[in-house]
């Protein structure tokens, strides 16, 4: 845990941090998707890991997500072109973003916690995804851009959820 | 209801007319929570079941927790090394002694009055033993061993009936189908780490009868056949077009779709694609060259080049895509089903090939690839829709009246219900040849 406000090529505040990720959560929730890709970086990897398996890394393990950019913009793609049977009519949305924490500072690389909790509403039934995020985010001509974001679910299985179709 | 006029509905719940080229299924089959529970005796007391495989227990005292036929059971290697299936009871008054998912151990403690027993089942200590009479016997109040267990390749299947079949001959046609599987590495396989743990609020069946149809994979799969196209990966032609079309019955209620139509993805097997670098190019081609030197061109042909969904009923399917895939089903209730897959790769894999097969893993199955969430998401559906009184019959004929067996066709779901029909009935009802 660092102080508050740290110098990482300019100063950088908790609260600056926290209005990235309201933004970004703007961003999910009203499906401005492609926006949304706009703040990763061209090496970025979102991942969820397998829920047997929340700390191994996605080298060593099978996982629910690994994806690089091409495959995270296939995702918004198909998420857009009304392909997945699952998010047409889109689903309704809502994530709440809390308790964010600056691990470390290195440069211009922050590595920074965050919980989540994802609320999904489609055909009348509800479904709830709640974990941490590991971020590691990147300063990028003064703009904050996200270099790696895993997902780690505190749930033990998908169950009754049976799928991930949304960005969590 | 009573039991006769339920025995009845199951009966008359198949049409199966040759000569008409109908096959129907009864809705009831998929809804009514009263055959479900006939079905927990009648198929799944009597079947061979997938347990899991012998590399998920590297070391004596690993254990996994598994559930089939309705029982809590510890898949576990003793401290003998023997593989053994274990009913999770406590002899003293049932409590499951083994409480985590997984893991390693030296003992199973029951947490109730810590009776505890050795990883081979064995009562090893009693609390307090002086009070109990003459013919209180340790030596008999060991874990339960499920009465019947066989491993097939690596594969370890149990059954609650002592006078199943062998293994081998219950596996009947299927066999050949993991042959082609498990001949793929020289090495052997071993299951990577890490579990896609997820479900679906539908019937089993008719995730049974999804994991074998191929005549739905480019209608409700456009997610992936568009994303194929967007990087320049040619689909394979589908159906009678195809080079390589298969959707057989294999016996014992077993099934099979095979074809090329996803080939063209690449297959860690031995075949280069679309899907995968540039730099997989030399590695794959010797991959390839060892498959053909070890097993003859032809077959290495048929391994490496062709995909396949195999099916052992009733709780186990080989999902063999660019990298195979275990899935097995546990059903909960008429309308919900567990799922749990597992990943196979070759012992002592060239890393870089390993990497690829862990990254490609996810991109079609599992519960957030480009194809599993719509058969999800489809299935859930349809349970839905089958509540309607008026659906009252489903139907599975494609392909019957022009006898032929076609990936795209049904003579892998009819065979399925054939098989569930004969077992449902206890012989009552005769069905034709899997036609």
């Amino acid at each position: 845990m660092v102080e508050n406000s740290q110098r990482c090529g300019r100063d950088i505040t908790v609260q600056e941090i926290e209005q990235f990720f309201y933004k970004e959560a703007a961003l999910l929730d009203e499906w401005r998707l492609k926006d949304w890709l706009g703040i990763l970086t061209e090496d970025v990897r979102s991942e969820v890991p397998a829920l047997d398996r929340p700390k191994t890394e996605s080298k060593n393990s099978i996982h629910v997500i690994g994806d690089n950019l091409a495959r995270v913009s296939a995702r918004v793609t198909q998420l857009l072109d009304g392909t997945i049977l699952a998010e047409t009519p889109p689903s309704h949305t809502r994530r709440l973003i809390t308790n964010v924490r600056i691990v470390e500072v290195n440069g211009d690389d922050l590595e920074v916690a965050a919980n989540f909790a994802v609320y999904r509403y489609q055909h009348e039934k509800q479904e709830v995804f709640v974990g941490r995020y590991e971020n590691l985010l990147v300063l990028r001509g003064g703009e904050i851009k996200i270099r790696r974001r895993r997902a780690v679910l505190d749930m033990l299985a998908l169950r009754p959820h049976g799928k991930i179709t949304i960005i969590v | 209801m009573s039991d006769e006029r339920l025995e009845q509905e199951i009966d008359q719940s198949i049409i199966d007319d040759t000569d008409k080229g109908s096959f129907k299924v009864h809705r009831r089959v998929f809804t009514d929570p009263k055959i479900f529970a006939l079905e927990q005796e009648r198929i799944f007391g009597h079947c061979w079941l997938y347990v899991g495989h012998e590399t998920e227990l590297t070391k004596p005292g690993d254990f996994r927790l598994r559930h089939i036929a309705g029982r809590n059971v510890i898949f576990v290697r003793g401290e003998d090394s023997v593989v053994r299936v274990l009913l999770n009871n406590c002899s003293h008054r049932g409590t499951p002694v083994c409480r985590e998912p997984a893991g390693s151990a030296k003992s199973f403690r029951c947490p109730y009055h810590a009776w505890t027993y050795d990883t081979s089942g064995k009562l090893t200590s009693v609390p307090l033993p002086d009070a109990y009479g003459p013919s209180f016997d340790k030596k008999s109040l060991g874990l339960k061993n499920v009465i019947r267990v066989e491993s097939y390749r690596g594969f370890v299947f149990a059954s609650f009936d002592a006078e199943v079949q062998p293994l081998p001959d219950y596996l009947a046609d299927a066999r050949e189908y993991l042959d082609y599987v498990c001949d793929q590495p020289a090495s052997g396989f071993e299951i990577l780490p890490g579990t896609h743990r997820y479900s679906m609020r539908a019937n089993w069946k008719l995730i049974v009868e999804n994991s074998v149809d191929n005549y739905h994979f480019v209608i409700l799969h456009q997610r992936q056949v568009q994303h194929m196209k967007d990087i320049g990966v040619k689909v394979g032609t589908y159906g009678a077009n195809s080079d390589v079309s298969n959707g057989k019955s294999l016996g014992n209620g077993h099934g099979v779709t095979e074809h090329q139509q996803l080939a063209s993805f690449g297959r860690l097997a031995g075949s280069f694609g679309g899907l995968l670098p540039d730099w997989a190019k030399a590695p794959l081609a010797d991959v390839r060259a060892e498959l053909d030197a070890r097993v003859g061109a032809e077959r290495a042909q048929r391994i490496a080049t062709t995909n396949r969904n195999v099916r052992f009923y009733p709780n186990l399917y080989v999902l063999d895509h660019i990298s195979p895939v275990i899935r097995m089903i546990t059903p909960r209730a008429v309308d919900y089903t567990e799922i749990q897959e597992w990943a196979l790769a070759p012992k002592g894999e060239n890393p870089e090939l390993r990497a690829l097969r862990i990254h490609n893993n996810n991109v079609q199955i599992g519960p957030a690839g480009f194809v599993s969430p719509d058969d999800v998401e489809v299935l859930e559906q349809t349970q839905v829709g089958l509540q309607n009184p008026e659906m009252e019959w489903i139907d599975n004929s494609r392909g019957m009246s022009l006898r032929r067996a076609l990936s795209s066709d049904e003579q892998q779901m009819r065979g399925m219900h054939r098989h569930w029909h004969k077992a449902m009935t206890l012989g009552r009802v005769k069905h034709p040849e899997d036609i």
